[in-house]
């Protein structure tokens, strides 16, 4: 059985990524089952999507906790929630990486010992973020050395059915051009027999508590603040204050208490926790508020 | 031909309304049901399906309109989840009266609170003593079959009793599986054509359903009239999936057994995570523990008989509850254990596991976990405490 999973943020195609590669090992006969997990949040928040495929009926369901490879599209998910992205590594993990970062830089902060694969984003295009699933999910069914290109090629066009024809084109182009260059990696990721490797975990008796601990409540105001969702952001919302009448409109429509006013009466935007979901730039009535790319704006503040 | 295609549990369940040619379909969202309205929704638009979709303001109103738009005559599918079923329970308690046939789609999410997204069967078991029928789904192909078997048990002159099938939020309704979707024309042949009975609409021949009657004489009637037919509703089950199984291979018992024939232990659970117990099976099997596991289909009515035959020469058995009464505990362990009550001459000693609760992942380890704690009771011939699966980690 291989066992996949991929990490993301809403938004960024992780659950059509699964689709495609899930698709692509079914189109080679293989049993598939594909999955997204996600909470109750919006675009930007961490998500990830699990891929089993196996020669025979499927028994396992849900979370994959001894992964084959680990898809990580986001880097920044590294510094967020870096235990549920590197969970259960085992000895044959591998890992895959969108990142900027150098080999070594990456080494030190995974610091698994396992093979790491990266692709730079140097090497993409521009717009790649168009594309990243189309990207990780051809990388991967490479790294598989048994997904031909024929069948990857069908999943990407049966997952963007729906989308624009252009945009299959380009998504199809790009899944073709990765996969070749991935080529010295093809077979990197083997099929285990699917004997799961077995960990004993520690059930305890679970004592009764005083209700005061035992009952569901937040009694404290500031537990959001802790809460850094500013890292979900895949847009950026930023204020012009030559166009800005000082209306305060985008503080009251913030539904995150993300905007705030300054001494001279300009709004200013909290980027620890805005989340970029623009609703300020719809409402502003002066035009004062652009939307920039998350990555470009942040590697030009860095 | 029949086609196999990668579908997510709630695409299963849409494709069962579509392919039982469901006339009416009253709709609102939920998550995680509500890939199943959207997807009818977008194919009645194209054009693809012949149906009627209603939004309506709540599950209430909703159950409401499933159960008179039966009574009018048209075969009607409907669909929700955990606190829609809850909000919609009036009218899921009162339609087993009205004696009327539609099938209705939970997909499990466990009850406030606190509240969650995701899966356990606290929802659907609280529509336990409705008179709803209830099927219980392990994967997708299964669940787009019960929708189709679901109305040929439901529009059974003996039966007529709503059907709700039910089917596990995330763990089913947002993963895909291959699932081969049967002919339109071949379900149709299947089901035949839709039968009024009584239930059709005419204003020169009106009529009224939801009754008073007082004195309680009658009331006692109708109310036992409703048992019997859902008791009934076994055979005719049986004799729909014989059918099924005949006309398009695939086979359901009321209860499903996996490796049980030599079994000295087993798992018994119901929805999709028994399929991670099979695993389980196989695993412990290559280890040499002879064990198996039982998963009953049908929750009401509940085959007891079958359940004693399945669990005779079984020693230990382990009944994992994705549910908790409070103030009881499993109510699958308290539904195995009273139909085992006198049946037998000895009964394996049962165990009763709490476990999945709001979507928490039940482990193959945690399996393992299980059936050692079985064994070791089961040589001691005692019953084992409950015990909720739960870690010292997740205490932190
Ligand atoms: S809504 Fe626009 S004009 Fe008004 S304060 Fe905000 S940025 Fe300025
Ligand atoms: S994008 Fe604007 S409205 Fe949305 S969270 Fe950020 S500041 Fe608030």
């Amino acid at each position: 059985m291989f066992r996949i999973r991929f990490h993301g943020r809403g938004g960024e195609g992780i659950k059509t990524a699964s689709r495609i590669l899930g698709s692509s090992f079914f189109f080679e006969g293989f049993q598939v089952q594909d999955a997204p997990k996600y909470g109750a949040e919006r675009r930007g928040a961490p998500v990830s999507a699990y891929v089993r495929a196996d020669h025979k009926q499927i028994y396992e369901r849900g979370e994959i906790h001894k992964p084959d490879l680990i898809i990580i599209a986001d880097e920044t998910l590294l510094h967020v929630t870096r235990n549920t992205v590197l969970e259960g590594i085992y000895e044959n993990t591998v890992i895959f990486i969108i990142s900027a970062m150098s080999n070594s830089e990456l080494e030190e902060i995974i610091n698994c010992g396992k093979t790491i694969i990266k692709i730079a984003p140097a090497v993409l295009p521009e717009n790649y973020h168009r594309f990243l699933s189309s990207i990780t999910a051809s990388a991967t069914a490479r790294f598989t050395g048994i997904i031909q290109i024929d069948s990857l090629i069908r999943g990407v066009e049966e997952e963007l059915k729906s989308a624009k024809n252009d945009l299959i084109l380009e998504n199809t182009a790009i899944a073709k051009k990765i996969f070749n260059d991935m080529t010295s990696y093809s077979g990197i990721v083997t099929e285990t027999d699917g004997t799961p490797v077995i960990t004993e975990p520690q059930l305890i008796d679970l004592p009764l508590h005083n209700s005061s601990i035992a009952t569901p409540a937040i009694r404290t105001g500031s537990t959001s603040v802790k809460n850094q969702t500013g890292s979900w952001r895949t847009s950026r919302p930023v204020i012009l204050q030559e166009k800005c009448s000082r209306c305060m409109l985008c503080n009251v429509y913030c539904p995150d208490s993300a905007i705030t006013k300054n001494e001279e009466g300009f709004p200013v935007i909290d980027y620890n926790h805005c989340k970029g979901c623009l609703i300020c730039r719809e409402v502003c009535p002066s035009g004062a508020i652009t939307q920039e790319d998350e990555k470009t704006s942040r590697s030009k503040t860095v | 031909m029949t086609r196999q295609v990668l579908l997510t549990g709630n695409a299963a369940a849409a494709w069962g309304a579509r392919l039982s040619s469901a006339d009416y379909i009253p709709a609102f969202p939920i998550t995680p049901q509500t890939e199943i309205i959207e997807t009818l929704s977008e194919w009645i638009n194209n054009g693809e399906m012949d149906s009627h979709l209603t939004m309506f303001e709540s599950e209430h109103s909703m159950i409401t309109a499933a159960g008179s738009a039966a009574t009018a005559g048209v075969r009607v599918f409907t669909a929700t989840s955990s606190q829609g079923l809850m909000f919609g329970m009036e009218m899921i308690f009162a339609l087993p009266g009205w004696r009327v046939p539609f099938v209705l789609v939970n997909v499990s999410r466990g009850l406030a609170s606190p509240i969650t997204l995701e899966c356990d069967h606290n929802d659907i078991l609280a529509a336990r003593d409705s008179g709803c029928i209830q099927i219980h789904c392990s994967t997708c192909q299964e669940i787009l079959d019960s929708v189709i078997i679901g109305y040929k048990i439901s529009e059974n002159k003996e039966i007529r009793l709503p059907v709700i099938v039910n089917l596990d939020g995330f763990y089913l309704s947002f993963t895909r599986e291959a699932v081969e979707i049967p002919e339109h024309h071949e379900v149709s042949q299947y089901l035949g054509e839709y039968n009024q009975m009584n239930d059709h609409y005419s204003s020169s021949a009106p009529q009224a359903r939801g009754l008073i009657v007082l004195g309680g004489s009658q009331y006692s009637y109708f109310r036992y009239q409703a048992h019997l037919a859902n008791l009934k509703a076994l055979d005719v089950y049986k004799e729909a999936a014989e059918e099924f199984a005949i006309q398009f291979g695939r086979n359901y018992s009321v209860i499903e057994s996996y490796r049980t024939d030599d079994a000295e232990y087993c798992f018994i659970m119901i929805g999709s995570f028994s399929t991670k117990a099979k695993s389980a099976v196989d695993h412990l099997r290559s280890e040499g523990l002879k064990i198996g596991l039982i998963r009953p289909r049908l929750i009401r009515p509940f085959p007891s008989e079958e359940l004693n035959i399945l669990l005779s020469g079984i020693k230990g058995a382990a009944v994992i509850d994705q549910n908790i009464s409070f103030g009881k505990g499993g109510i699958l362990y308290t539904e195995i254990t009273s139909a085992l009550y006198g049946a037998h001459g000895s009964y394996p000693v049962t165990g009763s596991f709490i476990g999945g609760l709001g979507g928490r992942d039940i482990t193959i380890d945690e399996f393992i976990v299980i059936a050692g704690e079985m064994r070791e009771y089961t040589k001691k011939g005692i019953q084992p405490r409950t015990r909720l699966l739960f870690t010292g980690d997740e205490l932190e």
